[in-house]
Parts: structure tokens; C-alpha cells; sequence
């Protein structure tokens, strides 16, 4: 594999190409494979070869280039690029064009990358297998019939298609190592505050977070690196300084403890799913981690603490979607206000408000709908104390489990999704099997840590299966490292066969 | 159990939806079914023990962490800020009439 982060970034570095030809290859491939995937809702054609251009001029000039010059990198949709369409995934957003970079996308350019475009997710981040977007499903390419994983599917399939060598996504409950593990690729949710939420359109605040998809782990810590770190505009960014990710790709992992919790191959995992992580596990084992058993015992209220925290959070936040700064507006006649139900309420409502709603109801898709008046639910007077606050005692308890967990081991390692990647259409009738396809990936979401999802052997049918590392917080090098190290193995028992 | 129709409306109304009939009646039930399954934490002891807000235990009213120094920068240009807006006028967003 030579179209990697490291070897374009170095290839470039050298003068052995040009980012001019990188970019145009990128968008060569886009346009081969895009149709049948539905990938990307923009690709940003004048600006990533102008990008290149301008990478190609810094290094004719002599002057340093960054670490991922070069490098193309896909841009989940919820991320505001300046000038460029930004959708979320929403009808809402349809046509808005962001009037500013998100932080992770000015260091990226800092960095030299090339930015060739934005990808298709479910609506607002709403979704596990990218059929909430507004703009259709993204096809994963191992098998088109299955989805490929969600809410950031479209940046994990221009990874696996090739499309691009790397590409963010934020993971709010799993919405980056789902669709890794759906999709045959390595995705990182940092540390929560590790990475500057400012510019991602938001879900939960207090889970949100950005992380990268590459074609390996060595390339997923560079790009890490490169978008980590303290930001004035957004409050829980960390200050702590950020170690070097890809140092720790390739470091020792003899004598690191390895937690498997028990609680992550109970009931509905597939058989196929357990197997290709257990083997992962011993073949770690074999090269010199030490093995334990751990308890995490609220594992299972995970799904029900998320959906109420989180859609809680999601009510509130997307209270800012109203027809007046930005995005969508529709304003109803007296007939199109009536023709809703409560036509009583409704004439006794201000013109602002019937903006509102028409806005909302035209705007939103179901699962928005859905999650939105979930939250608002929990939320509302007399219901607060029984849902609200008593799920944010429970992810207490779930984010002790892990203390408890992590005073023994350096880590745990479980598989990130029960099942490998489910078929389009098979789980969207029915809200409540989506949510628990999540079960794996809520609960580091809930508690704030670092965890990654890497490719294990794959199942009969060819399926991709994911590997998840879960480090303690700020730890990512330990993640790294465990990840590196059975990447390696991995390949080499492949090449070697 | 479906939820209770005057209560969803009730939350549709705080919410800002508008929803049609056979909006109500599919939320209803599908979020009917979302608060039963979510009720299972009801059964969780969770004496003493303290909610979560924020993983970090960012408190920047105590610890002054998070905070940055109270010192006026550019921000977005009065063009740009109101480049996305579906009206502006008078150099604002307009918006519909609103005493109720």
C-alpha cells in the first residue's frame, strides 16, 4: 500500500510528485467510484487543485512544507468550510455556505492538506447507517446492499473506496469506529476536549467529537496530531499538551495489560464477530500484552443513557435551525398553517412562530423530528429529574466502571459493533434496533475516552470487523500503540500466507 | 404505550414542530416505545451518587480553566454574518411579525 498519508506526504516531500497530481488523481477517483457509493455531497473541484497548486508553489520555493502536504483528506459535511456548502446531511442547510473554517479544517490547511470535499451523514449526525441523510444512503463498497455504518459513512467509504487516503468524521456515540468497522477502516475518537469542537454543526455537545479515518493507524495519528490541541473558541478544548501519536505507532506493547470486559460478548453479538476479536486478542497476547478480565457492569444501560443525554442535548442545540440567521425558511400561507393539525393552536399563533414550525417541519427528517421531541420530552417540567438527571448519574456510574477497570489494565479491547455492517433497509423501520446496533461504542462515548476502531479478520462472507481499543483519557498513545502492533501482526500474517 | 397525543403536541409545541396527523400519530407511538425502553434506568441505584455534565470536570467559575482573557478581537464581518440569512434587511435579519 503506497497511497497511504505517510507515503503521499513523503512522496510530495521529495519532489517524487506533485499535490497538483495527487489532487487531480483524488478527484479522478472520485468520479469513478462516487456514483455507485454516493460519498460526497461536494467535491470542492476548484479548490483542491488551487490548494495543490499552492503546496506545489511553497515547496518550489524551498520553504517547509507541512506533514500532510499533499494529503487528501475528506470533510464529513457537518464540518463548516469556508465558502464551501456545508449540509450536515439536512435539508436545513441545503444551500448555506459556511462563513467560516471549523478549527480542525484551518489546521488541516495549515498543515497542507488537500481538502477535495465534503461527505454524505446521516442527518445532523443522527443515524448508525447513513439512511437518515437527506441526500440518500451512502453504499458501503465491500457489499453496495449494506450500509456502510453511520453517522459518518460517507468519509469512512471515500477511505475504503480509496477515494481519499484519510477523512474526518465526528463521534458522538460511535459515529466514527462504527463505520470503520463497517467499512474495513481505522477511525479514532480522541479523548472528549482532545480536538477543538468549533465549526462542527453540533449534536451533543458533551459527547461531540472530531476524529480521523485513514487507510491505517499510522496515518489516523498523524492526522490526529495535526488537528489535536487547546482552542480559545471552544471551552472544553484541553490544554494539555499533545503527545506524538505516531512515535507511539510501533512502540513496545510487551507487558501492557489488556482489560476484555466480559459485559462486550453477551447476548447479540455475532458468532463471526467474536471470533475474528478473540483471535485479535491472542495473537496480543502472544506478542507479549498481559490478559485480563474486567468488569464494566452498567454496559448495558449505555444505549438508554445516550438516548436520553444525548437527545436532550440534540433538543436544545438545534434550536438554533430557525429561518432567520441561516439555512431554510418557509413561510406558510394561512392555508398551509391550517391544513397542520391543532388548526386551532395554529391561528393563534404569531407569523414568527408558524415560520418556525413550517421551517422545522420542512426541514427536519424523521429521525431529527424523532430525537428532537425525545429530548425535548425528557427535558420538559415534571419529567427532568426521572430521565435528564437520572441518566447523567447512571454515565457516572458508567465512567466509573472504567476507572475501576483502568486501575488494572492499560486498556480494553472489545469488538466496536456486535454484528458486521447490516443491511440498507434493515433496520430502518424500526428506531429502536438502530439505537442498540450502538451498544459497543456508547459506552467510551459516555465516559470521554479515547478509543479506535481497526480492522480484524474479516467474516466468511468477506465483512469487514472492527477491533476497538479503549484507552484511558488523554492516553491515545496507548491506544496507538496496542492498534499499530496488531495492525502489523494482522499484515503480516496476510502477506505472509 | 404510545404517548399520550395531548402531551406530544404539547412537547411539539415547545419544541417549534408543526407536525401533521399522521406525524403525531407515527411519533406517538414510536416515541412511546423509546420512553418505556429508557425507563429501565429507573432500576439503577444511583443513591449518592453525583450527575455528570461534563466528563473533564471543566468548572470554569471556580477554576477560571476554559476561560479565555476578556480582550476584543475581530470576529465575523457584518457582510458575512449576514451572507447566510434567508432575509436580511436594513442591514438585519428580517423576520415575521411576532406580537402574538
Amino acid at each position: 500500500m503506497t497511497d497511504d498519508v505517510i507515503a503521499i506526504a513523503e512522496r510530495v516531500r521529495r519532489g517524487e510528485t506533485t499535490a497538483e497530481s495527487v489532487a487531480e488523481e483524488a478527484l479522478a477517483r472520485i468520479d469513478a467510484r462516487d456514483g455507485a457509493l454516493n460519498a460526497f455531497l461536494t467535491v470542492s473541484r476548484d479548490e483542491v487543485m488551487e490548494q495543490a497548486r499552492a503546496v506545489d508553489a511553497k515547496r518550489a520555493r524551498g520553504e517547509p512544507l507541512g506533514v500532510l502536504a499533499g494529503v487528501p483528506v475528506a470533510l464529513k459535511d457537518a464540518l463548516c468550510t469556508r465558502g464551501v456548502r456545508t449540509t450536515a446531511g439536512s435539508k436545513i442547510l441545503e444551500t448555506w455556505i459556511a462563513p467560516y473554517d471549523a478549527t480542525v479544517v484551518a489546521k488541516l490547511r495549515a498543515a497542507d492538506a488537500l481538502l477535495p470535499g465534503k461527505t454524505n451523514m446521516d442527518e445532523l449526525a443522527m443515524g448508525s447507517s447513513n439512511e437518515s441523510s437527506a441526500y440518500g444512503p451512502v453504499r458501503n463498497p465491500r457489499d453496495l446492499s449494506r450500509a456502510p455504518g453511520g453517522s459518518s459513512g460517507g468519509s469512512a467509504v471515500a477511505v475504503a473506496s480509496g477515494m481519499t487516503p484519510a477523512a474526518l468524521g465526528s463521534d458522538t456515540g460511535g459515529s466514527i469506529r462504527q463505520p470503520a468497522a463497517f467499512t474495513g477502516t481505522v477511525g479514532v475518537k480522541p479523548t472528549y476536549g482532545r480536538v477543538s469542537r468549533f465549526g462542527l454543526v453540533a449534536f451533543a455537545s458533551s459527547l461531540d467529537q472530531i476524529g480521523p479515518f485513514a487507510s491505517d493507524v499510522r496515518g489516523a495519528a498523524r492526522v490526529l496530531s495535526v488537528i489535536s490541541g487547546n482552542d480559545e473558541r471552544d471551552m472544553t478544548a484541553l490544554a494539555a499538551p499533545v503527545d506524538d501519536y505516531e512515535a507511539a505507532c510501533g512502540s513496545s506493547i510487551r507487558g501492557l495489560r489488556v482489560g476484555v470486559p466480559e459485559e462486550y460478548f453477551a447476548k447479540g453479538v455475532d458468532p463471526e464477530v467474536e471470533a475474528s476479536v478473540r483471535a485479535a486478542i491472542a495473537r496480543l497476547e502472544a506478542d507479549g500484552c498481559v490478559v485480563k478480565p474486567v468488569k464494566l457492569p452498567h454496559t448495558r444501560h449505555a444505549v438508554a443513557t445516550y438516548y436520553v443525554l444525548a437527545t436532550a442535548e440534540a433538543s436544545s442545540n438545534l434550536a438554533r435551525f430557525d429561518g432567520v440567521r441561516y439555512g431554510l425558511r418557509v413561510e406558510p400561507g394561512a392555508r398551509d398553517a391550517n391544513a397542520r393539525a391543532g388548526a386551532a393552536q395554529a391561528a393563534q399563533k404569531s407569523a414568527l412562530r408558524l415560520m418556525y414550525g413550517a421551517t422545522r417541519d420542512a426541514g427536519f427528517g424523521p429521525e431529527v423530528k424523532r430525537r428532537i421531541l425525545l429530548g425535548t420530552f425528557v427535558l420538559s417540567a415534571g419529567y427532568y429529574d426521572a430521565y435528564y438527571l437520572k441518566a447523567q448519574k447512571v454515565r457516572t456510574l458508567i465512567r466509573r466502571d472504567f476507572d475501576a477497570a483502568f486501575e488494572d489494565v492499560h486498556a480494553v479491547l472489545c469488538p466496536t459493533a456486535p454484528t458486521p455492517a447490516f443491511r440498507l433497509g434493515e433496520k430502518t423501520t424500526d428506531p429502536l434496533s438502530m439505537y442498540l446496533s450502538d451498544v459497543y461504542t456508547l459506552p467510551a462515548s459516555l465516559a470521554g475516552l479515547p478509543a479506535i476502531s481497526v480492522p480484524c479478520a474479516p467474516t466468511r462472507e468477506g465483512l469487514p470487523v472492527g477491533l476497538q481499543i479503549i484507552a484511558p483519557a488523554l492516553r491515545e498513545t496507548t491506544m496507538f500503540a496496542l492498534a499499530s502492533a496488531w495492525e502489523s501482526a494482522s499484515r503480516g500474517a496476510t502477506s505472509g500466507s | 404505550m404510545d404517548l399520550d397525543l395531548e402531551r406530544l403536541r404539547h412537547i411539539a409545541e415547545l419544541a417549534e414542530l408543526s407536525l401533521t396527523e399522521a406525524e403525531e400519530q407515527r411519533l406517538a407511538s414510536e416515541i412511546g416505545r423509546i420512553v418505556a425502553f429508557v425507563a429501565e434506568l429507573d432500576a439503577v441505584d444511583t443513591t449518592g451518587v453525583p450527575p455528570t455534565a461534563h466528563v473533564a470536570g471543566i468548572e470554569p467559575e471556580r477554576s477560571g480553566e476554559g476561560w479565555r482573557a476578556d480582550v476584543a478581537k475581530p470576529g465575523l464581518s457584518h457582510d458575512d454574518a449576514l451572507a447566510g440569512a434567508p432575509r436580511a434587511e436594513h442591514d438585519g435579519f428580517a423576520v415575521p411579525g411576532f406580537v402574538e
